[in-house]
């Protein structure tokens, strides 16, 4: 028995408990503080700071000139282009060989190799890396004409052509040159060999004394040497520079930006360029809103679209994104069928918001087009829902998968309101860029659930150029399944696998929703920056905002021995990630002469 | 932290490790046995039966090929926990009831953490009172000897452990080869260049397999401790013999500090080397022989009731003396050569009592059993098929050529002369000549000078007394001066004929002595007199057996640093003995005043020797690593992940690194790369690859520096010396030029790969190059540098 005094304070505890259990979940509800994106923000538009205008006191800033030889209308020069754009260099394009004369201090010459008809042109590249210009073939020579020019052959490092075509089974990617370590494409089961989309037969050269491989193939074991397997990227030393040689058709729009960054790091001592420093992971079409597709969801899941969304992608999700430290940009959509008359459901737009706001999602809008629906009708259907459901959630960010479309509805002035726009590669080639003065366009980079080993070796040339990523968890397949294998449990397992091994070796990268890479992609395209290098040390100024403003700087064996203006992270070793605080920022190195590394002395 | 400051901790590991296996170990097995024994005999013979027990240890494991950490400690520490649980009586039984008790009551809540942890505290607290009141009662050991005891330390860690700690590599070639053997031991391989003793290397390799420490550290640092021991032994030995207290320290103060020895005599105690290892055991197993004569001698004619086994006095004495000599053999054959001497000189001195069955039964069945147990290994070994080692053929073939008096010219040692020029150390440059004798003796030569003695057949006419007095006086002087320069060049030198007679007159005094004492009826001490006189006497005739035609069992270089550890012996128990005859009817207080009359003695002595500049000097001392490459190579251990590294240097790497990383010989690469016509590639596997190169070059096994500066494209463009001219390869000229190759070499590898190769260490004379390699796609090192 207990006493009524006791019984008393037992009801009162109890009374309190439940309030301070329930007050915060009311107190929310009242505030609906769930309605709002917490990741939008005030953005700043396109300001780039004309070539004309760029001064610094520490002396006149010249941007390092990058030479293209070859067809200006390439897809190579575009991206040589792309990548001055993005690194703040200086592009020079030249039809042909004898427009190289005119041009001094060159840095970095990008060649089509087909430019090199005579021995006359070889003496020519040979000149510029006597003063200390770096070359780079983007593809190999025609093999006839490597076969009777030695002197080619000298300049690419070439001793002899063992084969004119071999298969490969695999490729090694040695660390050091992309970010991310060492890398095996190599499929190991039948199941593997879906993943190989890389380039499998090419020529078997042998190389020269001197230089230095990044990447080789990989033939049937124990049948060949490691150094005596087929190159595919490599280095020759000539004179004060080197020539680079890619073997093999990896000099795309993406992996051509990190192969540009990864040279000029491998060239020099010392290597400083911008950096967006955004890991992303764009959820499509997710959430739904409208119960379609009910009956075989129902075979599948037993139950319907919205209770498959509240009961097992939200949780699954959530749970992703607390294992792995990420974040999630999810585009929802009310509806994907508009053809079948299930309209949306406005019940779940508050759970909707309230889980986005307690596990810090960001939403946007999806405009992905499915089953012949033209985007402007989306548009038109969408908008009500939305201004019904979701009147005080500001969307900044926005999906499409048809570049088309979307460029005529931006043509006409629509989606000035959101800050981004997230899709596909379009025509422009570029991985990130303003779409018009006040809207940035993202790129979509690689699928989650089909990552092969190009994505991977794309993914890791973006990290190293651009230190940004961009992952599309496509939803749309989990409420329209074409097959037992879109069932989410096998979905989710190859989504979240390749999420967390493909990212982990970026983990320095911050993990950032689209509104928050936004950000930080609109002061990488405005800032310009210029400064000196020496071996023992790096000093720069960056004009423009430098709230979000990161660079990468690579040192190989050395060491931050001090920074003023900015902090630093290690990425990997002799790869640091600077964030700058202040509009100058001076990094000291350790002296290579005083690196002694002894415990003794 | 500096490379001495770490050598310091280092030394102190090695003292540690070393002591506390050979004394601290023993002791706490022995200390109740040998309570009765005086102070200092009881520390010997703990010594003793430590370095014995690891011997046969190491011996025994090897031979079964089990010898490793773990083998090695359980063969270590078991019997120890055994024998010193049985020895001390200790209740292990009861500590186990009680700490079972503790633990129930601990469980069961009815004791407290803090009461047990309290009372452990004050059992450890009596342990340390117990501990401090045995010190006090250390006998024997008076204020005045603890401060010459520890000017002795202090002086030998200044004159030799200076030297020691601040030359990082070896002093001497001998140690490359000693570090060689140690390491076969490290894989199992006794023996690995053919049977030898390998007594000192089984200690080298305990310590560096139990205890961790690098054998190169262990080799660069022993030599401190060795001498440490050796001056203890004979400390130990002189204070045990003497009746005096402080002329022990007179002894020791010779040994020491007295430059008119010759250098040669003493440069060897800077290195670990066996031989010298093996001179800690010689006078202690003289006097266990002298113990062991005295002790039976009481056993037989007392009568008090002696008891048997192993608790009797001379059964220990025949244990010390059996333990002394059987390490002799298995250190190095020379000490046991020494030590036959004087035990010849031991069963003359003691004859009387030798020759009795008591005595001789147990002599011989000590000796043939200390021999057995010393030998056991090699015949094995030999049995299984190992074969001599290298030097043990040409030394029997030496005694063999003296012995049978061949007339052969041998020259042994012979270095090629390499085709640049080459400017050597004519210390290196050993011959031995084989001088011829009309009188058809046939004499082995000895290093040094090479003497041809001519002597004019006498004319057939019958010779008078007189004339053969007078043929006789010449050849006496003859002799006399060929001896005095023997001494001069080898021992002495300064004062060789003043020391030669003064040795000759401690000689007789100890003879005459000896005979007092025995008429006196002290049979045993006479003995032990006549013993040292007649024993150093032998040595004398080996030392000098050249000039006297006789066969040479030993080189007069090696015998003479036996003959400068034994003068001050002598000399100072010739002393004592004088007083001893002198003051044998004096009082208690008289004999205490000539105590101190030592020290006086000693004083002056030191005065002298200053004032005529003839104290000590540190020698010249070879150089096989400089101290920067020795840095490099003990941070590149340290710090660097086993077996992933290669070293290419012109030192020795090879064994000094074996362990850990892989070595690549400079000679041998420039050899490979000087026509890229013929090689295809060259690479070297690991992640890393270090190369040494010495701006300042040093000669090989010289003591000084060839140039100041050699990396230049004058040396760079010379011819690269070949692989077969081997360690002429590393001296002079030739070394300038691979220094400076290598240089030139390296700098074409930074242009083609400047991000890969860097400096890891530089300072004025010396510069280590680091290389990082792709392990899987390693460099192409024959690369054109411009000087191939």
């Amino acid at each position: 028995m207990i006493s009524r005094r006791n019984f008393v304070v037992m009801t009162i505890m109890m009374l309190a408990l439940f309030v301070l259990f329930q007050f915060t979940h009311i107190g929310q509800e009242k505030k609906e503080l769930y309605a709002r994106n917490l990741f939008s923000e005030e953005s700043e538009p396109q300001s780039q700071i004309p070539e004309a205008q760029l001064k610094s006191t520490w002396g006149k800033m010249d941007r390092e000139k990058w030479v293209f030889v070859g067809n200006q209308d390439s897809k190579q020069a575009k991206t040589l282009q792309n990548w001055c754009d993005y690194e703040k260099k200086k592009y020079i394009g030249c039809k042909t060989m004898e427009d190289l004369n005119s041009i001094e201090n060159v840095c970095f010459l990008v060649v089509d190799p087909t430019m090199i008809q005579t021995n006359d042109h070889v003496e020519q590249i040979k000149k510029f890396t006597k003063k200390g210009a770096s070359v780079l073939f983007y593809e190999i020579p025609d093999l006839t004409t490597l076969r009777y020019n030695k002197g080619f052959r000298n300049l690419l490092g070439i001793e002899d052509i063992v084969e004119e075509s071999c298969t490969l089974e695999g490729m090694k990617l040695f660390s050091g040159f992309f970010l991310g370590g060492e890398a095996v494409y190599q499929p190991q089961t039948p199941e593997e060999e879906a993943l190989m989309d890389l380039e499998r037969n090419v020529p078997w050269f042998s190389l020269s004394k001197g230089t230095k491989v990044h990447m080789v193939g990989l033939l049937p074991e124990d049948t060949v040497e490691n150094e005596k397997l087929p190159p595919l990227i490599w280095r020759n030393q000539q004179g004060v520079g080197f020539v680079y040689s890619i073997n093999g058709d990896y000099f795309t729009e993406i992996i051509g930006l990190g192969i540009l960054s990864a040279v000029e790091a491998d060239a020099n001592p010392v290597s400083l360029y911008p950096v967006i420093n955004a890991q992303n992971i764009s959820v499509v079409d997710f959430p739904g809103c409208a119960d379609e597709n009910d009956e075989l969801l129902n075979e599948y899941y037993s139950r319907g679209q919205n209770a498959i969304t509240r009961d097992i992608l939200m949780p699954s999700l959530i749970s992703f994104l607390r294992r792995g430290d990420f974040k999630l940009t999810a585009f929802m959509t009310p509806q994907m069928n508009y053809y079948d008359e299930i309209e949306p459901e406005g019940n779940t737009a508050k759970f909707i918001q309230q889980q986005a706001y307690q596990n810090s999602i960001e939403l946007g809008q999806s405009y992905a087009l499915h089953f012949g629906i033209k985007l402007p009708a989306k548009m038109e259907q969408d908008k009500a829902f939305y201004e019904e459901y979701f009147d005080t959630y500001e969307f900044a960010a926005l999906y499409y998968n048809k570049p088309m479309m979307m460029k005529n509805q931006i043509q006409k002035g629509n989606f000035e309101n959101v800050d981004t726009l997230v899709g596909p590669m379009d025509l422009s080639g570029k991985i990130v860029y303003f779409l018009t003065n006040k809207v940035t366009k993202q790129t979509v980079l690689s699928d989650g659930a089909n990552y092969t080993y190009k994505s991977d070796l794309e993914m890791r040339s973006i990290q190293t150029a651009m230190g940004y990523s961009n992952m599309l968890f496509d939803m749309g397949e989990v409420f329209w399944p074409k097959e037992e294998e879109d069932r989410w449990e096998n979905l989710a397992d190859t989504l979240f696998s390749n999420a967390q091994t493909y990212l982990a070796p970026f983990s320095a990268f911050q993990k950032t929703t689209v509104s928050e890479s936004d950000r930080r992609v609109r002061d990488y395209l405005n800032i310009t920056y210029a400064g000196e290098k020496t071996e023992d040390a790096v000093r720069f100024e960056t004009m423009g905002n430098v709230e979000d403003v990161w660079f990468v700087l690579r040192v190989h064996n050395q060491e931050i021995a001090e920074i003023t203006g900015g902090e630093y992270t290690l990425v990997e070793k002799g790869v640091y990630l600077l964030r700058v605080t202040d509009q100058r920022t001076s990094v000291k190195l350790r002296p290579c002469d005083e690196n002694q590394k002894l415990t003794y002395k | 932290m500096t490379m001495q400051f770490y050598y310091v901790l280092q030394l102190i590991g090695v003292v540690c490790a070393y002591f506390g296996v050979t004394v601290l170990m023993p002791g706490i097995v022995l200390h109740k046995v040998l309570r009765e024994k005086p102070f200092m005999e009881r520390m010997l013979f703990y010594f003793l039966v430590g370095n014995y027990a690891i011997m046969n240890v190491v011996f025994v494991l090897q031979i079964f090929h089990i010898s490793n950490r773990y083998t090695l400690i359980c063969a270590t520490l078991f019997p120890f926990l055994w024998l010193a649980v049985k020895n001390n009586q200790l209740p292990i039984f009861k500590w186990y009831q009680n700490f079972q008790r503790a633990f129930k009551l601990l469980v069961g809540k009815r004791l407290g953490w803090k009461t047990l942890v309290m009372g452990w505290g004050k059992r450890i607290q009596n342990l340390f009172q117990k501990a401090k009141f045995a010190w006090r009662k250390v006998p024997g050991i008076t204020k005045t000897e603890l401060v010459l005891v520890l000017l002795v330390i202090v002086w030998v860690l200044y004159f030799y452990g200076l030297i020691v700690l601040s030359t990082f590599g070896y002093s001497f070639s001998d140690i490359l080869v000693h570090n060689y053997w140690v390491n076969g031991l490290s894989e199992n391989q006794l023996f690995v260049a053919g049977i030898y003793p390998e007594g000192a290397h089984c200690i080298f390799y305990f310590l560096h397999e139990v205890f961790g420490l690098e054998t190169y550290i262990v080799l660069s640092l022993f030599g401190l401790v060795q001498i440490f021991c050796i001056v203890f032994s004979m400390l130990i030995f002189l204070r045990s013999c003497c009746r005096n207290r402080f002329l022990p320290y007179l002894g020791l103060g010779i040994f020491l500090f007295a430059g008119f020895f010759h250098e040669n005599t003493y440069s060897r105690y800077y290195s670990a080397l066996p031989q010298e290892y093996g001179m800690i055991f010689l006078l202690p197993a003289i006097y266990f022989g002298f113990c062991y004569f005295k002790t039976k001698h009481h056993e037989l004619t007392s009568d008090e009731n002696i008891p048997t086994g192993i608790h009797n006095p001379a059964v220990y004495c025949l244990c010390g003396f059996a333990m002394s000599f059987g390490m002799t053999f298995m250190v190095h054959f020379y000490n046991t050569f020494v030590l036959a001497l004087f035990c010849i000189a031991m069963a003359i001195g003691y004859l009387k009592l030798f020759l009795r069955k008591e005595y001789f039964r147990d002599i011989v069945v000590t000796c043939s059993v200390s021999l057995g147990i010393a030998l056991i290994p090699m015949v094995i070994m030999f049995a299984l098929g190992r074969p001599l080692q290298g030097s043990i053929g040409w030394g029997l073939e030496v005694i063999q050529e003296s012995l049978g008096g061949s007339k052969t010219q041998s020259q042994v040692g012979i270095s090629q002369y390499p085709e640049e020029g080459v400017t050597g150390n004519p210390n290196m440059n050993q011959m031995i000549d084989n001088s011829l004798d009309s009188s058809g003796t046939g004499g082995v030569s000895y290093s040094g000078t090479s003497e041809i003695i001519n002597q004019v057949p006498a004319i057939p006419s019958k010779p008078t007394t007189w004339s053969k007095v007078k043929s006789f006086k010449n050849r006496l002087i003859q002799k006399v001066a060929e001896i005095k320069e023997l001494l001069a060049q080898n021992v002495f030198t300064a004062y060789a004929g003043l020391c030669g007679v003064l040795l000759v007159v401690s000689l007789v005094l100890l003879l005459l002595c000896g005979l007092i004492q025995k008429k006196n009826g002290d049979i045993c001490y006479g003995g032990m007199l006549w013993t040292m006189a007649l024993g150093t006497g032998f040595l004398f005739l080996m030392l000098v057996a050249k000039v006297f035609g006789l066969p040479t069992l030993m080189d007069a270089s090696r015998t003479s640093i036996y003959f400068a550890y034994m003068v001050p012996v002598v000399w100072v128990m010739a002393m004592d003995s004088l007083l001893a005859v002198l003051l044998r009817k004096c009082s208690d207080t008289m004999k205490r005043s000539f105590d101190y009359l030592a020290i006086a003695a000693g004083v002056t002595m030191a005065f002298v020797l200053y004032n005529h500049g003839m104290i000590r000097q540190n020698p010249e001392l070879g150089y096989y690593q400089t101290n920067q490459a020795v840095t490099c190579l003990t941070n590149i251990i340290r710090t660097q992940q086993d077996n992933t590294w290669t070293i290419i240097s012109a030192n020795d790497e090879t064994q000094m690194g074996l362990d850990h990383g892989y070595h690549y010989e400079i000679v041998t690469l420039l050899n490979e790369i000087s026509d890229l016509s013929t090689c295809e590639s060259l690479v070297i596997p690991g992640k890393k690859i270090f190369v040494f190169i010495e701006k300042k070059p040093v000669s090989y096994d010289d003591y000084f520096y060839i140039s100041d500066y050699c990396l230049t494209e004058e040396y760079a463009s010379k011819k690269v010396p070949s692989v077969n001219l081997k360690l002429w390869a590393y001296k002079g000229k030739n070394r300038m030029v691979c220094m400076a190759k290598t240089y030139y070499w390296v700098q074409a590898l930074k242009q083609a790969y400047p991000n890969d190769v860097f400096v890891y260490y530089e300072d004025d004379a010396f510069i280590c190059y680091e290389i990082d390699q792709n392990e899987y796609h390693l460099f192409d090192l024959a690369i054109d540098y411009g000087f191939n």
